[in-house]
């Protein structure tokens, strides 16, 4: 069918809205309350247009287009009425926009600056008239929310939590936790995806970068820095570059220039990962099959901290069913206390171990009370993607004009396998790589060690691998079908363990990210996010992986060398020591008697 | 023009049911349309092209919803309806149900109302009984029943997409139209919501025809309205007129005197000075839900834009920016008309926020809550501002 | 109805299996529930939304979240009955802030207040369509109209010994 948008004819299908098809013909209309993740909501009235033949004005993300429809997005009454709009909302915003986490990336103040907004026409509200709400992940300003329910509908559709909700109603309603209880007695997750859909300042991680700023200056201390996989396909989005450019290089050089003496990788503790999930996923395999032990399969990955957190409220009878396996960040942080330290002759106790996460859960997961496996805290201190970012720019660096350096040795070298940890399905994907070999002798039967079918953006994957011709020690294992099942953010977690706890599932290994595509979709990346953002993250990921010279976790030397100066073997007792770890049974609402 | 009275009188039941029974239901459509009927809330919906709309939906589910949320301030026919002919109400949406084919009707009865139900519960108890409601009504193949369900203290749940809402549990929130309800109402079935008035003039228009009700009224206001008169009058009460009565006609009835301002529609309505007594009540001229509150020479009109400012401040549902933003204004407003410091650039600067309001406010609510803040400083200048 | 500051899971159970024997779990009977649960106890906890939501496989997040939009479903600590006096206009005129002062005088709290006992709270209503006999006022589901300071009063102390 026809319509005209601004008299210009445009095509449009059925079921199109009117923001589809103006997109598709370059005709641009603000948002805000839209987001290509997220379902309609049509709260904001910002993308207002008008119809002809409609009294009112319509929302253009809403409205559907109908044949023969006459569109004009730029009248002056619609541009009169957006703008008042963003004046209604400015005029109960709280705070200046200086002091803003958000300053220089908040889509309020992009429109403001758009719809040459001047002034308000009446004073805005000068003082706070809710409490920040602090936590070791996010940090809530509901007085700077301008209730878009962006962070609702994200908390509610793609991660199926219900942190958040709409509470009360006209000028006094506002997003809130259960009964005002608290994110921290509530089930949030902490996966911070509220944050990169929230288009102000209102949601944003609790910031570590003072600290880590004072532990640089302490010469007393000794600061080693670890970066995870995600972050270097997404940093330089922080700097003006397109989505999907790889920076890991020059991350390398710019976080050397800030003072960090020892700047290391979390992809090695990631290799290290894969060797001690793989094992343990072969042990349960053994236990099940051959000693009929009920409750180890399907056994689940524990690197995202977002997923256990839900799993921990929202399936802890299935608790038995996550790997041991503490993730890469906090297996980096006890080797680098005590191996590594003692090989340097570093006293621990001096010792700063900082990440640089694309979560912010990996900041609430540093705090867990167990993870101090070296004596001390283990991750001193998380920051996220845009966090370093900023202090990269309060140092005056510009990421495209740093050299490219590599990582320090000995955490510096990983292999292809870690590097796809940033991206959903990769740790099914290393695994497989790895333990198919380790059982069979052989590499896996995968063109170039591409397991296509747990790549891409499908909520829930499916795959099915048949071992045959398996090692004389691994006899258990001849003609076992393996079945898996990569699932990311909370929502696809869910379908897979509701099928695992009705019995209806027959994986044996599940791979589950919190985040939508994995890390480089998690809760401290850069914002804006998107699909299409979130695939261009992603394939930066698959071309580090080809770029590497190993591609396999088990033949990193450097983790066979910690295997032979220090853990043993896999799963050895050090092993577990250091690098296992257990988890709580949490109720939903810690509040309720 | 003097007051006509059929919408309160009882009759006899099941016979408008038996009627619709023998002629075909398609028949029945082009009997409303014709007679022009519109919904009795206050919107002016043309109800027969609301039943052939909902009829055409292909649904083998669909739902007859009577808007019983009557909670515009000055409003009290529904209440009185209610309290002494429900059974025509209940007629009427069976009418409608057989029409449209639907099987399940439902009374969306306001919390404040709460007292009413066990009187209506009984009522259809009877009609149970004497299978007007049902398993095969009358021996035909019809089968329909209807439940209350009650609200729970929102205005906003009259407007009929948060009322839908209200019912599937949720909160009271309008929304985004299109799908309006005829196609997409309830758990996404095809509905038809009407006010109770409206469904009390369907029977009489089934056994009398369109032309006995188009006599009645203005040309484009056909029929008869329900008139709740409050305030300042000596005999507050229910007045059915017919459409197109003058206002100053109405003031008479009531017996008025001394009379100042009078509010049409409620919080949402207009407010006119003596000037505008010759206007008339209807679709044409000023429309109403049936409010009309009555305000003698001792009131104080800025008194008038607080209590309504107030209300809506209460009522707006706060999802969308407009409604929920721009009320408040208008509340400290009030404030500095009253402290005689409000300037000229202020009132223009309200003006806009309220030209905004209606223009992009989601619902109804919005898109009116400011007509009487409005009409009130255009029609009150001098007192105001002096 | 009882009204006491602690309300156990035990009791919030009872009543709802009490409530669910008539009534269906249709997501679209929650507010009838919850209507049924306020009548009970006064007011909706963080209980009684586990509870509720648990039965209706709802969210207890959105039970807390839809009951926050109604006015009839308070979710802080109300009273046993709960005072609604007219505050629109119609009732207005015809004198209801002398009707709430009287109510004040006579329980010994300010508007927006329940008493220590907990037996009352004074709230403010929107327009009861009861404009013609104004003022009026509701105790829970009771609707007292034409009022006068002293009638009032004396229909708050017939309240005061149930």
């Amino acid at each position: 069918m026809d319509i005209h948008i601004n008299g210009k004819k445009c095509k449009a299908v059925q079921g199109e809205t009117i923001l589809e098809v103006a997109g598709k013909n370059g005709i641009r209309i603000p948002t805000l309350c839209y987001h290509s993740d997220l379902c309609l909501a049509g709260n904001c009235r910002i993308c207002v247009v008008d119809v002809d033949g409609a009294r009112t004005l319509q929302t253009a993300c809403t409205a559907m287009a109908s044949n023969g429809m006459k569109i004009w997005t730029n009248t002056p009454r619609v541009i009169k009425a957006r703008k008042m709009n963003i004046q209604l909302l400015l005029g109960s915003h709280f705070g200046e926009c200086y002091t803003c986490p958000r300053n220089n990336n908040c889509e309020l103040l992009k429109l403001a600056e758009e719809y040459g907004i001047e002034e308000l026409p009446f004073p805005k509200k000068g003082k706070r008239t809710r409490e920040l709400e602090i936590t070791p992940s996010l940090t809530r300003d509901p007085d700077k929310c301008i209730m878009c329910g962006r962070c609702v509908r994200t908390c509610e559709e793609l991660q199926g939590v219900h942190a958040v909700k709409p509470v009360g109603r006209s000028n006094d309603v506002h997003i809130d936790t259960f009964f005002g209880q608290g994110l921290m007695h509530t089930s949030c997750t902490m996966c911070g995806q509220c944050i990169n859909r929230c288009p102000t300042g209102a949601l944003y991680e609790t910031s570590c970068v003072q600290p880590v700023w004072d532990a640089l200056a302490d010469p007393d201390k000794y600061v080693v820095v670890q970066t995870a996989p995600a972050v270097r396909a997404a940093l330089g989005e922080e700097f003006g570059m397109e989505p999907g450019t790889r920076v890991t290089g020059q991350m390398v050089a710019g976080l050397r220039k800030l003072g960090f003496n020892k700047v290391f990788d979390t992809q090695f503790t990631a290799d290290l990962t894969i060797m001690e999930e793989g094992t343990e996923f072969i042990t349960r395999l053994k236990r099940t099959l051959v000693d009929k032990e009920k409750g180890l399969l399907p056994m689940t990955t524990s690197c995202s901290p977002g997923w256990i957190k839900y799993i921990e409220h929202f399936y802890p009878d299935l608790l038995t069913h996550v790997s041991t396996c503490k993730s890469p960040q906090q297996m980096f942080g006890p080797l680098a206390k005590t191996y590594f330290a003692e090989k340097e002759g570093i006293n621990p106790s001096k010792m700063i171990t900082v990440s640089i996460m694309p979560c912010v859960a990996k900041k609430y997961e540093a705090e867990r009370p167990e993870m101090n496996a070296s004596g001390y805290k283990d991750v001193d201190y998380v920051l996220t993607t845009r966090e370093l970012a900023k202090m990269m720019k309060m140092a005056g660096l510009d990421l495209k004009d740093m050299p490219i350096e590599e990582y320090d040795n000995p955490f510096g070298i990983s292999t292809g396998a870690a590097v796809i940890f940033g991206a959903t399905g990769g740790v099914m994907e290393a695994a497989l790589r790895t333990v198919y070999e380790i059982v069979t002798g052989r590499e896996v039967p995968f063109k170039n060690l591409e397991i296509t079918p747990v790549r891409g953006m499908e909520d829930v994957k499916e795959a099915g691998i048949t071992i045959e011709g398996v090692k004389e020690e691994y006899k258990f294992l001849e003609g076992a079908k393996v079945k898996v099942a990569v699932a990311h953010s909370l929502s696809a977690a869910k379908k897979v363990m509701d099928k695992v706890r009705s019995g209806e599932a027959e994986y044996h290994f599940i791979e589950i990210m919190a985040c939508p595509g994995g890390c480089l979709g998690g809760g401290g990346q850069p914002v804006p996010t998107s699909p299409e953002i979130r695939k261009a993250r992603a394939r930066a990921i698959y071309q580090e992986d080809e770029a590497m010279t190993i591609r396999k976790s088990h033949e990193n030397p450097a983790i066979k060398k910690l295997y032979e100066d220090f853990l043993e073997k896999p799963n050895s007792h050090k092993a577990h020591e250091l690098l296992h770890t257990h988890y709580l049974k949490r109720k939903r609402f810690d509040k309720v008697k | 023009m003097p007051a006509t009275g059929f919408v309160l009188e009882r009759i006899k039941q099941g016979e408008a049911l038996k009627k619709a029974f023998e002629i075909n239901r398609a028949e029945i459509t082009d009997i409303i349309k014709d007679s022009g009927l519109k919904g009795r809330g206050g919107a002016g919906f043309p109800t027969g092209l609301k039943m052939y709309l909902c009829g055409a939906a292909a649904d083998t589910i669909k739902y007859v919803i009577c808007n019983a949320d009557e909670g515009e301030p000055g409003t009290f026919k529904d209440r009185v309806i209610l309290e002494t002919i429900p059974e025509k109400v209940f007629e009427g949406m069976a009418i409608t149900a057989y029409v449209i084919g639907a099987k399940e009707g439902i009374v969306y009865l306001r919390g404040e109302y709460e007292y009413l139900k066990a009187g209506l519960e009984n009522t259809l108890d009877g009609m149970r009984k004497n299978n007007l409601l049902g398993k095969k009504i009358l021996g035909s193949n019809f089968d329909f029943d209807i439940r209350i369900s009650l609200g729970a203290g929102a205005y906003v749940c009259g407007e009929e997409t948060a009322l839908i809402e209200s019912l599937e549990g949720k909160r009271g929130e309008a929304k985004n139209k299109p799908p309006f309800p005829v196609s997409s109402g309830l758990f996404c079935h095809p509905t038809l919501v009407s006010n109770v008035e409206t469904f009390c003039n369907i029977p009489h228009i089934v056994t009398r025809g369109a032309q006995w009700f188009k006599n009645m009224g203005s040309e484009k206001s056909t029929g008869t309205k329900l008139i709740s008169v409050s305030g300042d009058v000596k005999k507050p009460g229910v007045y059915e007129i017919s459409f197109g009565m003058k206002v100053k006609d109405l003031l008479k009835l009531a017996e008025a005197e001394n009379t100042k301002a009078v509010d049409i529609g409620g919080a949402s309505g207009i407010v006119i000075p003596e000037s505008q007594f010759d206007r008339e009540i209807s679709f044409e001229d000023i429309p109403t839900g049936g409010s009309v509150i009555v305000f003698d020479k001792t009131r104080k009109m800025v008194d008038i834009m607080e209590n309504f400012m107030e209300f809506f401040l209460d009522e707006s549902c706060g999802q969308c920016t407009p409604c929920r933003e721009g009320t408040r204004y208008f509340v400290d407003a009030v404030e500095k008309i009253k402290d005689g410091k409000i300037t000229e650039r202020e009132i223009k600067n309200l003006r806009d926020i309220s030209s905004c309001m209606k223009l992009t406010s989601k619902c109804g609510l919005g898109q009116s809550s400011t007509n009487a803040f409005i009409s009130i400083l255009d029609n009150f200048k001098e007192e105001l501002l002096s | 109805m009882t009204v006491s500051s602690k309300i156990s899971k035990k009791e919030v159970i009872n009543e709802l299996d009490n409530i669910l024997s008539k009534t269906n779990l249709d997501r679209g009977n929650l507010l009838c529930v919850l209507e049924e649960l306020v009548r009970k106890f006064g007011y909706l906890n963080d209980i009684m939304a586990v509870e509720v939501g648990k039965r209706f496989g709802v969210d207890p997040n959105e039970v807390y979240s839809v009951s926050s939009f109604y006015a009839f479903l308070p979710v802080k600590k109300s009273g046993k009955y709960k005072i609604r006096v007219c505050r629109t206009i119609s009732c207005k005129l015809k004198n209801a802030d002398n009707i709430v002062k009287a109510i004040e005088d006579e329980i010994g709290v300010k508007f927006g207040n329940t008493t220590k006992d907990m037996k009352f709270t004074l709230e403010r209503a929107n327009c009861l369509g009861m404009c013609d006999k104004a003022p009026a006022m509701l105790i829970n589901d009771k609707v007292y109209t034409e009022l006068t300071p002293e009638k009032a009063k004396e229909i708050i102390r017939s309240y005061k010994n149930k």
